[in-house]
């Protein structure tokens, strides 16, 4: 074999570990983001109580015209992306009659980005448009619960785009255009936030 | 009481519009970069029914090295020392940390790897480190700060004169020098980004073209042209709209009149020849313009969802997507017979049709109107009734498209640690910006309508971000026409009974609607009114 061959794939060689070591230390930054973003609920008691913090989520009132702001406890985050993740891990969760969710079931928060100029990029699992019944007014209050739950308890945030496993969506189920970040609609929330029961811990 | 009109905006009722209409990068075979260097081409191959271009090809133009990494399934793309790094698996770029978003993974064919592309102006920029903006419409790609504004060519020809409209974004300076059998129109710009319409030669206008300069527009003349007059009109967020009128004798003193008093902006050169003489205290009523509709002639009806997207279905199985057509067809019949009106569906039977498609369909028809219909659902049984819907725009997107007009902010808006924002894509998408106003007055009147026909839900014309009617070049709204959740609203609206008031409330809009805009022209201001909403 010729220097020039052994060049090449020493060559090779070097890049793929620098492709490697790129791929599995520099994209990582937002993997382990996903990870952490995934759990929700701690599953061994941990050994301090997490701090609480209050938070306003938003459900679909039991006329099922508009989303209605109810006060809840939720794990308190330093960094407001923290603090965001922690609103929507405990917005995801189901809820308890007569409260409605408007997310699909099964939908996941994949990944949060925070940037600079107060846009927030939700990435969310397939589920919120595969389990997606349709219909408008539904998929205008599946979106704006995301939109005002950052929105309203992250002041930093101004606008919220929506992505679905990792990629810009162009609606959920064909009406609400996804392609650009929203920003707080008073419209589909009725402003006064109701408290249903007593706050429950995460 | 109806004004009186003249006769003049009665000849322009009978002339005929032929508009340009931009081709989507889909249909594009190859992109063109424009660089202080020169232009090059690069070519567009589809895979996987979607615009890529080979990494090789970028390679060669951008100086880039690229190396596959097979054991992490995956690519590193280097220029100096910066680095992007693709994972074959997901639609991601990772550029010296931060992720871009892509429509898709690299692909490998049998000529090498290929990326979106979307790549170009979301990741290609950060590489070596200059702005880079991707003009989807025109397949231009533009490397550095070059002054390339967008120009809209639309012609229009009537019985002796005819109108040339160069829709500038940004405005950009230029001068208008009239040469052996062409009108030059010359920009103050690196290049032109322009579409051009696709109308044949006629007696004035012999064709339009770009000019032997990359910044130059040429209009041919015709046998029977003998002088032309151009107008400026501001547009807001720094477009404006260039009206070079034609004419087969001296220019008539009321175009040159209104011209004039319409004319706020910086003057253009005067006219080389025309009747300009007329003075100005003699001021005749405003002239419409010609690309403003003055009357309804084509009506887009948009049955939503259909094929394998059902849209919402109610707990007997009525299905969103056969009301919509039910209607739709109902309310055809409707406006063809007894509107004498021309209607175009965006769908005549139950096939899958795209958002993007059924707003180019309209646009291309050349419609004045676009009413998209849908059934409603909710996660409870009790909302009923019909609503109707127009654009709702985002302080954001003002910002967005008014940022991208006014040609200060970089064409790529890297954010942290999550992609990169091309507002090119907002810009070119936002067709129903300049029409909001006139779409919320449709809106009003189908309000009324639903309300004397058919039982509504509680409050008024909602404004909401509807994919459907973004990208719509004319007045749009959306109808809801009840709520498949509701058991008794599923029942009645499977009802021919009900389908049929539904149909007349819509086709009493429509009538109503054009009326309107008979009796009051929309003047070009109004109409370039952008309209500002504060979450
Ligand atoms: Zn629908």
């Amino acid at each position: 074999m010729t220097g020039r061959v052994w060049l090449a794939i020493g060559g090779v060689a070097v890049a793929g570990t620098i492709g490697a070591w790129l791929l599995f230390v520099t994209l990582p930054e937002v993997y382990d983001e996903v990870d952490d973003a995934t759990v929700t609920v701690p599953r061994d008691a941990p050994a301090e109580p997490p701090r609480l913090t209050s938070a306003t989520l938003f459900y679909v009132a039991e006329d099922g015209e508009r989303l209605i702001g109810v006060e809840r406890e939720v794990v308190a985050g330093d960094a407001p992306i923290a603090q965001a993740r922690h609103v929507l891990e405990a917005q995801f969760l189901s809820v308890e009659p007569p409260l409605l969710s408007a997310m699909p079931e099964g939908t996941l928060l994949r990944a949060l980005y925070v940037t600079d100029q107060g846009d927030a990029f939700v990435d969310v699992s397939r589920e919120i448009a595969s389990g997606h019944a349709g219909g408008s007014l539904d998929e205008l209050l599946t979106v704006y619960t995301i939109v005002n739950a950052v929105t309203v308890n992250i002041p930093t945030v101004r606008a919220v785009q929506i992505l679905i496993e990792g990629r810009e969506a162009d609606t959920l189920a064909g009406h609400v255009d996804l392609r650009r970040p929203l920003t707080l609609r008073p419209e589909w929330t009725d402003p006064a936030p109701a408290d249903f029961g007593a706050p429950t811990a995460p | 009481m109806r004004r009186a009109r003249s006769p003049l905006s009665l000849v322009l009722c009978t002339l005929v519009v032929l508009v340009g209409t931009g081709r989507s990068l889909s249909a594009q075979r190859s992109l063109t970069i424009l660089s202080d260097t020169g232009r090059q081409s690069l070519a567009v191959a589809r895979v996987n029914d979607r615009p890529m271009v080979a990494l090789s090809d970028l390679a060669a133009a951008f100086d880039l090295s690229v190396r596959e990494d097979t054991l992490a399934d995956g690519l590193t793309v280097t220029h100096r020392d910066r680095v992007v790094v693709l994972t074959a698996t997901q639609g991601l770029a990772s550029v010296g940390g931060r992720v871009v978003s892509l429509p898709s993974p690299p692909v490998r064919t049998s000529r090498g790897w290929h990326v979106p592309v979307e790549f170009i102006s979301r990741a290609l920029g950060l590489v070596i480190d200059t702005p880079i903006e991707l003009r989807q419409r025109s397949g231009l790609v533009i490397v550095g700060d070059l002054r390339v504004p967008e120009i809209d060519v639309q012609y229009t020809v009537g019985r002796g004169q005819a109108q040339v409209v160069l829709a500038m974004t940004p405005q950009a300076p230029y001068t208008i020098e009239e040469g052996p059998q062409r009108l030059l129109v010359k920009f103050d710009a690196d290049a032109l980004d322009v579409v051009l319409p696709d109308s044949g030669p006629d007696s004035l206008v012999a064709g339009i073209r770009q000019g032997d300069e990359p910044a130059w527009l040429a209009i041919d003349l015709g046998s029977q042209y003998v002088s032309h007059q151009s107008t400026l009109l501001a547009g807001v967020g720094g477009t404006a709209r260039l009206l070079v009128d034609l004419f087969s004798d001296a220019a008539p003193a009321a175009v040159a009149r209104v011209n004039e008093r319409a004319n706020t902006a910086e003057r253009p050169p005067p006219p080389i020849s025309g009747d300009d003489a007329t003075p100005a205290a003699e001021i005749a009523p405003p002239l419409p313009e010609l690309t403003v509709p003055i009357t309804v002639r084509t009506v887009v009806i948009d049955a939503g969802h259909g094929g394998d997207d059902t849209g919402a279905a109610g707990a007997t199985g009525v299905l969103e997507k056969d009301i919509t057509l039910q209607v739709a067809q109902r309310l055809q019949r409707a406006i063809e017979t007894r509107l004498g009106l021309r209607v175009v569906m965006t769908r005549g039977e139950d096939r899958t049709i795209r958002l993007d498609e059924r707003a180019a369909i309209a646009n291309n028809n050349k419609a004045d109107l676009f009413i998209s219909l849908h059934a409603n659902a909710s996660l409870s049984p009790v909302p009923s009734g019909a609503e109707v819907s127009y654009l709702s725009l985002d302080e954001g997107d003002i910002e967005r498209s008014g940022a991208r007009l006014s040609g200060t902010n970089p064409q790529t808006v890297p954010v942290l640690g999550g992609g990169v924002r091309s507002i090119d894509v907002v810009s070119w998408e936002m067709a129903q910006v300049s029409h909001v106003d006139r779409s919320g007055a449709l809106a009003a009147i189908v309000d009324a309508e639903l309300r004397r026909h058919v039982d509504v839900r509680p409050g008024e014309a909602q404004r909401a971000p509807f994919r459907v009617l973004v990208g719509a070049n004319m007045p749009a709204v959306l109808v809801e026409l009840g709520f498949l959740s509701n058991p008794a609203e599923e029942r009645r609206l499977g009802a021919p009974s009900y389908q049929e008031a539904l149909s007349q409330a819509l086709f009493q809009s429509i009538a109503r609607y054009r009326t309107l805009v008979e009796q009051r022209p929309s003047s070009a201001p109004e109409a370039e009114e952008m309209p500002r909403r504060r979450p």
